[in-house]
């Protein structure tokens, strides 16, 4: 027997009005299967895909931002709304802030926040030239390490040269989600 | 110098509700009857308050299961004075090194103390406990059972 939702509800609520919330949480149905959408009081800090632990995936957030981890369907409305429009092809901003706390490196928070400051969606750019706007010129490699290991989050970053394309374009196609993302980004 | 303690891995609090909760407003509900689900939020409540500030993160169980008994108590303090305000409830600040929960049983006879103390306190399974008793695991559930009714009489 599970706790009634409208409980489970009212309790985030309370928690959320005296600040004793650190993540919210809730899922969402999109074309891409259901993810599991985090935020915390700075912003959406992880999107996860169903394929992803659950549980793995709270716990790196209560070690990374607070353990106080409560779903709540009210509280991540504008989140997953935001979410469910990007993927309808809705052109307006994705307007909703982002907690970088699970990256735990400056170097590859820089690399994100300039990925999302200036590569627009339906654009795509190369890894040589996201270490440049980064600051890093000579940073290309460590930042195509990174990234290549990330192949969902960065499919507007194609390699410069053949050979890094098709490393590139091989990560990117590891799953269909994957591929959609690509052709949606 | 002081070593300062590294912080426990304590687990989201979350994944506590989801095991623990139907089984804590069960114990609730045996304690103060149809407002179990009022005492149970302002149980999770103090829990999450000082919830970063734990210690250590075992006997997370057993910690819920004080932290309720004794908000139910302090619930029917206030329900027996009925005197309404606007003042945070007792226990609003809560200590989790001191939860009250010895206090509350303190006045129990010997035998509920004991069999609640090994349940809430030492978090034994029912078949730890008939072990320690010397008792077969379902007498082990009767004597609690039989201490959280004595208890709920000390609330009424």
């Amino acid at each position: 027997m599970k706790l009634d939702p409208s409980f489970l509800e009212r309790l985030s609520a309370a928690a959320i009005d005296e600040g004793l919330a650190d993540v919210v949480f809730d899922s969402v149905d999109t074309p891409i299967g259901e993810l599991l959408v985090a935020q915390s009081a700075s912003g959406l800090c992880r999107v996860a895909f169903e394929d992803e632990p659950k549980d793995e995936v709270l716990a790196k957030l209560a070690r990374a931002i607070g353990p106080r981890v409560l779903v709540s369907h009210a509280e991540t409305e504008a989140t997953r709304d935001s979410l469910l429009a990007y993927f309808e092809g809705d052109p307006a901003t994705f307007d909703i802030g982002i907690d970088f706390s699970l990256v735990s490196s400056e170097f590859q928070r820089k690399v994100l926040e300039t990925l999302l400051a200036e590569v627009p969606r339906g654009e795509t750019t190369s890894y040589g030239h996201l270490a440049d706007a980064t600051g890093h010129p000579r940073a290309s490699r460590a930042t195509g390490r990174w990234g290549g290991t990330r192949s969902r989050s960065w499919c507007r970053v194609i390699g410069s040269c053949p050979a890094a394309e098709l490393s590139a374009t091989t990560a990117v196609g590891r799953g269909a989600r994957s591929s959609c993302c690509n052709s949606r980004a | 110098m002081t070593r300062r303690r590294p912080a426990p891995d304590l687990p989201p609090f979350w994944t506590l509700v989801e095991e623990h909760g139907a089984e804590l407003l069960r114990h609730a509900g045996r304690l103060v009857g149809r407002e179990a689900e009022d005492v149970l939020q302002e149980a999770f409540l103090r829990a999450l308050r000082s919830y970063p500030t734990l210690t250590h993160g075992d006997h997370l169980r057993a910690w819920l299961y004080r932290v309720t008994t004794t908000t139910a108590f302090d619930h029917s303090k206030r329900a027996k004075r009925e005197i309404p305000t606007s003042v945070p409830p007792e226990g609003a600040v809560y200590q989790p090194e001191d939860d009250g929960f010895d206090a509350l049983i303190a006045e129990l006879p010997e035998g509920p103390r004991t069999v609640l103390t090994m349940r809430f306190v030492e978090d034994l399974s029912y078949g730890d406990m008939a072990k320690r008793l010397d008792c077969s695991e379902v007498a082990a559930r009767q004597r609690v059972s039989s201490a959280v009714r004595k208890l709920r009489g000390e609330l009424t």
